[in-house]
């Protein structure tokens, strides 16, 4: 059981993730705004952030960067419409677990979670 | 300039090894390797370790991501780019996450590579020299004798070994028993001098004329009983090290002489006009205030200023408590093979005594302490009662309890007054330190003593001490 906080800026896609993550027995924290999303987790404690990249003020990699410096331990997966070689490179740089390109299948999701909160 | 490293590009495709090859060497200066699998590559590798690689992902037999598991697992600190082709970005990420160092995409342009092979080459270079400095530093602590991981001892032995490569005069300072003269051997050794022997000078143990003669040297006639020409210790040292230990002694009229060597780096021998230019290098050592011997006269201030060109000051054993298992585990093996004792072991209460006491003479109390415990007990645990002398306590206690007729005003109390007020001052200091050395146990604390249990609880309550506060 792990505390989640997903982050997209489109909010049925956090939905859909929170719900099949809640399935598996953990707890996620949904958010389209990225302010409310680092402000939740500078309170709380977080064992992933799942993020998208494009939002609607900052970048996902700027997310995981202030994510990071709050709390080094935590696990991060970056989730993505665009993939490309620069924002991989950097999300691997800063940190982050693994780098996921949308769609995503369930199946995957479920396994990519349990993966990285297994590290 | 020096090629700034070299390059070992893997790629199966000829064209781009040779494009590669070229740009590196022409723009970059690198010496270049090729090699077209990453199977070759390995060989290559263990038989001319390159500074960094440029591999592509996609090759026949071995992927260019076993191959950087592989390279990850012989030399960490080799820095590996990875190159792939478009839509790859799962085996990109795969591969950073795998430790390779950047990926560029085919087809780059050559300042975009050129960058990364730059940034690539410091990494290893830098990587590589700090786990040279580490081994240094780690087979210096060894080597030189010094024990202990604490922070402390870690900078230290940093600033010996940054101090070490220069002429620079150093002054040693620290408590008693803290390794003033390991640490001056440590210098030497790790020096450029270090080949040639270092020259000690116990400065108190020569009287004042002797100890002129011996550093400075004399000529035949220079005095009675002068009937040849002596060099003196400053002409010996000379390419070499001179440590002048417990400098703080030194006569004054010797600090003149002396510190005309250290300003002019002359000698000038007992008897002879002319002066001798010596190459010397001086260390000092000292646990006095030197400060204070200053403020009274008994050393010069000029001399302490060219003494203390650079301080190292040895920690003592209570900044570095957290060193003391593993010191105490050092001298007990050390000992217990010098002693020919077989395999002793600390108990875990007298392991717990070691790192509560106060170790006023610092290492070499403590060397000492398991030195006797190692000769003395019956094994195979060394216990608490082991490690202090039946008769007189340890050593620190002597020296910590205060001369009690220093307070004058014990004199003008009626004797049995005086007398009472002074046992029991003495009583339940006495109790306190056989309590705190026994860790608040009162029966071990009693038989030190030499008492009953019951008298000395009687002694407790009398003195209000309350046994349970000296324990855990």
């Amino acid at each position: 059981m792990a505390e989640i906080l997903i982050l997209d800026d489109v909010l049925d896609a956090t939905v859909l993730v929170g719900k099949i993550l809640k399935k598996k027995g953990h707890i996620p924290h949904t958010f389209t705004e990225e302010d409310e999303a680092i402000a939740y987790a500078r309170s709380h404690p977080i064992d992933l952030a799942i993020l998208d990249i494009k939002l609607k003020k900052m970048s996902g990699i700027e997310v995981l960067a202030m994510l990071k410096e709050q709390n080094a331990n935590m696990r991060a997966i970056m989730l993505t419409g665009y993939p490309t070689m620069e924002t991989a490179r950097e999300a691997i740089g800063l940190g982050a677990d693994e780098y996921c390109v949308k769609p995503i299948d369930r199946a995957e999701l479920e396994e990519k979670v349990e993966q990285v909160l297994a590290l | 300039m020096s090629a700034p490293g070299t390059v070992l590009i893997v790629d199966d495709e000829r064209d781009m090894r040779n494009l590669l090859a070229k740009v590196l060497a022409k723009k970059a200066n690198c010496e270049v390797m090729t090699c077209n699998s990453a199977e070759e590559a390995l060989e290559q590798v263990q038989l001319e370790p390159p500074d960094a690689v440029l591999t592509d992902i996609k090759m026949p037999g071995m992927d260019g991501l076993s191959f950087l598991q592989h390279l990850q697992s012989i030399d960490p600190s080799l820095t590996t780019i990875v190159m792939t082709g478009y839509g790859t970005i799962e085996m990109a990420v795969q591969a950073l996450k795998e430790g390779a160092y950047d990926f560029v995409e085919k087809p780059f342009d050559n300042e975009r590579i050129l960058r990364t092979v730059r940034r690539a080459l410091e990494r290893t270079k830098l990587l590589r020299e700090n786990v040279q400095l580490q081994h240094q530093l780690c087979d210096q602590g060894v080597r030189h004798g010094f024990v202990g991981r604490s922070n402390r001892l870690t900078r230290t032995l940093e600033l010996l070994h940054r101090v070490a490569q220069s002429n620079v005069t150093v002054l040693i300072r620290g408590e008693s028993g803290t390794g003033k003269e390991l640490a001056a051997k440590a210098l030497h050794a790790m020096s450029p001098r270090g080949k040639r022997d270092m020259i000690t000078v116990n400065c108190p143990a020569l009287p004042e004329h002797i100890l002129e003669s011996e550093l400075f040297g004399y000529r035949k006639g220079a005095f009675t009983g002068a009937d040849r020409d002596k060099k003196g210790l400053f002409v010996e040292a000379d390419g070499s090290t001179l440590l002048l230990d417990e400098v703080a002694d030194i006569p004054v009229s010797v600090q003149t002489k002396l510190l005309r060597v250290l300003q002019e780096k002359e000698v000038q021998p007992l008897g002879q006009n002319k002066t001798f230019g010596v190459n010397v290098r001086v260390i000092a050592s000292t646990n006095q205030d030197l400060e204070a011997k200053i403020r009274q006269g008994q050393f010069r201030e000029d001399l302490f200023y060219r003494l203390n060109v650079m301080t190292v000051t040895m920690p003592s054993l209570s900044t570095m408590v957290s060193d003391i298992p593993l010191l105490s585990q050092h001298f007990l093996d050390r000992f217990c093979e010098e002693h020919d004792r077989g395999e002793l072991e600390f108990s875990e209460k007298a392991l717990q005594e070691l790192v509560r006491h106060h170790w006023q003479g610092n290492v070499r109390q403590l060397q000492n302490v398991i030195s006797r415990a190692v000769l003395l007990s019956p094994g195979p645990f060394i216990e608490v009662d082991d490690l202090w002398e039946e008769e007189g306590g340890d050593l620190s206690m002597d020296e910590s309890v205060p001369c009690p007729f220093a307070e004058q005003e014990l004199f003008e109390l009626p004797y049995k007054k005086a007398k009472n007020r002074l046992v029991e001052e003495f009583s339940s200091r006495y109790l306190s330190e056989a309590l705190e050395a026994a860790a608040g146990n009162v029966t071990v604390a009693a038989r030190r003593c030499g008492m009953e249990r019951q008298a000395f609880q009687r002694l407790l309550r009398k003195f209000h001490i309350d046994a349970g506060s000296f324990r855990g």
